[in-house]
């Protein structure tokens, strides 16, 4: 059998320092999950009430409000995010490459935190509030999409709205990162086309901005 | 931002794939009628295709111009490009200008390098376009022109055209493009509409920002993967898990009861899963139990595949090549080295997986969204399929979220999956097959397997007297539509740049072994030169080595022959402070390698710099040396430059594909790991001054990476690295 996307991503959570991924967030714990460091996972985080969905067969609507708007989904609570966005809600902006966290394509905001939607089971997310590419905004927003456009950044432009979430979480929560802070939230997201010369430079060009 | 459409398409008419381009006023006749025939021009440069301002501009009421684009954007910029040359002579303003992706259409957008054939490939989109949108952009200047003298009574002589704006001097007047378009587009098409000079270009060569980069930046672009169109249903296949295996058996009883699956359908390539959305079809697909006989598959190792190789490579091949008498030279050498070479499989792993859309139309035809790279024969493909003509099939190409040539298959592999699977299930419903990156990855098609074995007879003075190289390896249009091409046995694709040497080297013979493994294989972005320069320029180097010579200095005692490739050497050798001494650092060996290759008609030099610290390599810094003749957007030159370095980077640390009994190991990208950020060595970019045609600029970064990395390893160790990916190990070995 071909490795199906659910099967990648059960491999990528085996090698997780954590195996059980919403029960460390349960927990409270920072982690860092899989290598590359791919998500920041901060206390306190999650609002909604993960531990209703634990184990329970039955299914129970799931709430989320993406971008704003409050949705109920009647979908399997195993369904990654990426797919109750694309498939269910309509917003197609993050993006499907990987499948098992390794890439950043599906990055999206959950309680202002990236996090890759591609292993995020819509249980763990009950409740929060996503942010995709189509609903970011502000002052941080502004500016990491201006570097972007201003550096000629995209090529295929497919990794793009992954990346600019990543940035856009790196200056949220560090105005003036330095090159190896950059270096390091950026190495989570993959870009085949190699833009990644001009993706540390819109980067800093966004931090300069911010000051 | 710039880009701004007329009545640009609403998202959700974007995601139900209603066409980005409509109801918008067209100089001459619409893309797709007969066309009117413009005579031959007198002076033909490279092509000299009739001018045809109807298949490439549009012109809207509101001035907007809209170039139809004939090539997939798969992220080389192009839709930008062919853009500015039409901007250029027409001398629009660069905010009026807009962009579409052209239908299929083989009458009218073929690509002039490969015949009968529209699509894109051996960074053709540019240098084939040339010619073709220049005599498009100043015939639709000279209509416009013609139909504003005749409106306020002047000579045709006295209008001029700036910046966008129509005006007559003596009278004061003055007009926008859109004022004058309908009457434009009722004048007859001048056959040899009069050209620029290359002092007069007011686009071309400046700098003009992406015309996709503000909706790309914004999540805005759409890919196929992105496509909804009503009732639409998500495929995905159980392909077999061996090269050449085929379906014997499957149960799908328990695929049927995961909620979401519609249907389940045996196809050609395996067992595909259609279900209401991508996870149903993940899990449906998780479900079935399938049975293959694999009786007539590959089921053969790297390993054995290297071994047979190696055994190939000791034996005279086909002789590709030749220059002088290779084997005169050889009884008059005094010394030899012999080298081997081997390169694995490569995946092209874009960011998107392989994806597409078709359904049945109202009027019976078929209609279909995807990365369309080779639109003729994807047409053809699906017609096949469907059992109806190609005229019947009606292509919408999107955006590509990357290729590096995989979405030019040479059988349409994808897109016949997708019309199979329709058929399939009766044409019920729009059908979108989506592939995981497993899929993608073990799918095949890969940049060749590939060995090679040179024999260089040096004489007393320990200068070459003879060259003999072979290449094993499989050929890339064997087994495909394509094949019918190939009539010598020698696959250009599998020699282009080991078969013309750029080196004034005396007696040069080139054989190469056909193999027929049953992997497929396909070009990977620069197809041959991923192999040839690799081989070529580390043995240059060591050649310059044996002769106590300084790399740079032999290879211009050698390149008098080839004077683009030795002017993009020095200039890249000379902003790199070649020569100098590269800062010491405790505990780690520094080394700096240059490589100059020429392929697609470009050329490019680059100097690498690499720190290595026991079995760890950086790349730290590459200067590149372009010469890629006019230069149309030098900042997306550049930005391909640095592009191509990122993307081959991992393909030269550590990227490979390979067989387990047959199986390929490699499935995501925690196996096949594309460069990362932190490893993306400082690049700058220096480009050549130039006046000849332009020749393309998505591939010619990729072939001197290697080789310029691996001879700063042997500048900064004494090792010789030859093969790829290079094996760290041996670095701390050293």
């Amino acid at each position: 059998m071909e490795g199906g996307k659910a099967e990648g991503a059960d491999a990528a959570l085996r090698r997780h320092p954590c195996p059980n991924f919403g029960q460390s967030m349960l927990a409270g714990v920072a982690v860092r999950v899989s290598l590359p460091n791919f998500m920041l996972i901060r206390n306190g985080a999650f609002s909604g009430d993960i531990r209703a969905g634990q184990g329970m067969q039955e299914r129970k609507m799931i709430r989320l409000t993406v971008n704003g708007e409050t949705h109920d989904l009647d979908l399997d609570r195993e369904m990654p995010l990426l797919w109750a966005l694309r498939d269910h809600i309509g917003l197609t902006g993050a993006k499907y490459s990987c499948g098992i966290a390794q890439c950043g394509a599906c990055l999206v905001l959950v309680n202002d935190m990236a996090m890759p939607a591609c292993v995020v089971p819509l249980s763990d997310v009950d409740g929060a509030e996503i942010t995709t590419i189509e609903g970011v905004n502000g002052r941080v927003a502004d500016a990491v999409m201006r570097a972007w456009i201003g550096r000629d950044v995209s090529q295929c432009g497919y990794c793009q709205p992954g990346q600019i979430i990543r940035a856009i979480d790196l200056l949220s929560h560090n105005a003036d990162p330095s090159d190896a802070e950059i270096e390091e939230a950026m190495d989570a997201n993959l870009c085949r086309c190699g833009a990644y010369q001009r993706i540390r430079e819109a980067v800093r060009d966004a931090a300069i901005m911010l000051a | 931002m710039l880009f701004r459409p007329l009545r640009r398409p609403s998202r959700r008419a974007l995601l139900q794939g209603a066409a980005a381009l409509g109801g918008a006023l067209v100089i001459g006749v619409a893309a797709g009628l007969a066309p009117r025939r413009a005579g031959a021009s007198a002076h033909a440069p490279e092509f000299d295709p009739p001018a045809r301002p109807d298949a490439f501009i549009r012109i809207d009421e509101d001035d907007t111009v809209t170039v139809l684009i004939k090539h997939l954007d798969m992220g080389q910029g192009v839709a930008t490009g062919l853009t500015t040359i039409v901007a250029d002579e027409l001398d629009a303003s660069w905010e009026q200008m807009a962009f579409a992706f052209a239908p299929a259409d083989h009458r009218l957008y073929n690509n002039l390098n490969f015949g009968p054939m529209q699509g894109t490939g051996a960074s053709t989109a540019v240098p084939n376009s040339w010619m073709q949108l220049r005599k498009a952009g100043a015939a639709a200047r000279a209509m416009l022109i013609g139909a504003a003298a005749e409106e306020w009574g002047v000579p045709a002589g006295n209008v001029r055209i700036t910046d966008g704006r129509i005006r007559h001097e003596a009278s004061g007047r003055e007009a926008g493009f859109g004022a004058f378009a309908a009457a434009a587009a009722a004048r007859e098409i001048p056959a040899d509409p009069i050209l620029k000079t290359r002092a007069d270009f007011v686009h071309i060569g400046r700098h003009r920002p992406r015309l996709d980069g503000p909706e790309k930046a914004r999540g805005e672009a759409i890919y196929s993967l992105d496509i909804r169109r009503p009732g639409q249903l998500t495929a995905m296949v159980a392909h077999p898990p061996r090269f050449g295996a085929r379906l014997s058996g499957y149960d799908d009883s328990a695929a049927r009861e995961v909620p979401g699956v519609v249907d389940v359908v045996a196809i050609p390539t395996g067992v595909a899963v259609v279900a209401r959305d991508t996870w149903s079809a993940m899990k449906g697909r998780e479900a079935l139990d399938v049975s293959w006989d694999e009786t007539r598959a590959e089921r053969r190792s790297s390993a054995d595949l290297r071994a047979e190789f190696h055994a190939l490579g000791l034996e005279p091949g086909r002789r590709a090549a030749f220059r002088g008498d290779a084997d005169a030279g050889m009884r008059n050498s005094v010394r030899m080295i012999e080298a081997a070479y081997d390169f694995p499989y490569l995946a092209h792993a874009a960011m998107e997986p392989m994806n597409g859309v078709i359904e049945r139309r109202e009027d019976g035809g078929y209609e279909a969204w995807g990365a369309f790279q080779m639109q003729t024969l994807d047409q053809a493909v699906i017609a096949r399929v469907m059992g109806v003509t190609a005229a019947r099939v009606k292509l919408n190409t999107l955006y590509a979220g990357g290729s590096f040539g995989r979405r030019a298959s040479t059988t349409s592999d994808w897109i016949a999956e997708a019309a199979e699977i329709l058929k399939a299930t009766g044409e019920r419903a729009p059908i979108h097959l989506v592939w995981s990156r497993e899929d993608d990855m073990r799918a095949g098609y890969y940049r060749p397997m590939v060995h090679h074995r040179v024999l260089v007879g040096l004489g007393p003075d320990n200068l070459p007297r003879s060259w003999v190289q072979r290449i094993v390896g499989k050929p890339i249009m064997a087994g495909s539509a394509f094949e019918a091409m190939d009539f010598s046995g020698v696959e250009h694709q599998t020699v282009e740049g080991a078969a013309d040497p750029i080196y004034a080297f005396e007696n040069f013979r080139l054989e190469i072994h056909n193999t027929r493994e049953q992997v497929p294989v396909l070009w990977w972005r620069s197809v041959g030169h991923t192999h040839t320069a690799q081989v070529s320029e580390t043995m240059v180097d060591e050649l310059a080595a044996v002769a106590g010579a300084d790399p740079v200095a032999y290879r211009l005692q050698w390149l008098f022959v080839s004077p683009r490739d030795a002017t993009v050497l020095r200039l890249a050798t000379h902003k790199a402070g070649w020569g100098t001494e590269l800062p010491a650092r405790p505990g780690v060996r520094r080394g700096r390698g240059v490589a100059v290759h020429r392929s697609f008609g470009s050329h490019v030099a680059m100097v690498a710099e690499v720190a290595v610290e026991e079995d760890r390599l950086t790349v730290e810094r590459i200067v590149a040396a372009v010469d890629c003749g006019i230069v149309i957007n030098p900042d997306n030159v550049r930005a391909q430059v640095e592009g191509a370095i990122g993307f081959a980077l991992s393909s030269v640390l550590r990227n490979a594909i390979s067989l387990d009994e047959g199986m390929v190991r490699e499935g995501n990208f925690d196996t096949f790991e594309p460069t990362r950020l932190s490893e993306m060595p400082r690049v700058e970019v220096h480009l050549v001054e130039s006046d000849a045609p332009p020749t393309g600029m998505g591939e010619p970064g990729v072939p001197p990476l290697a080789p310029a990395i691996c001879n700063a390893i042997h500048d900064a160790t004494g090792l010789r690295v030859r093969s790829l990916p290079i094996d760290l190990s041996r670095l701390r070995q050293s």
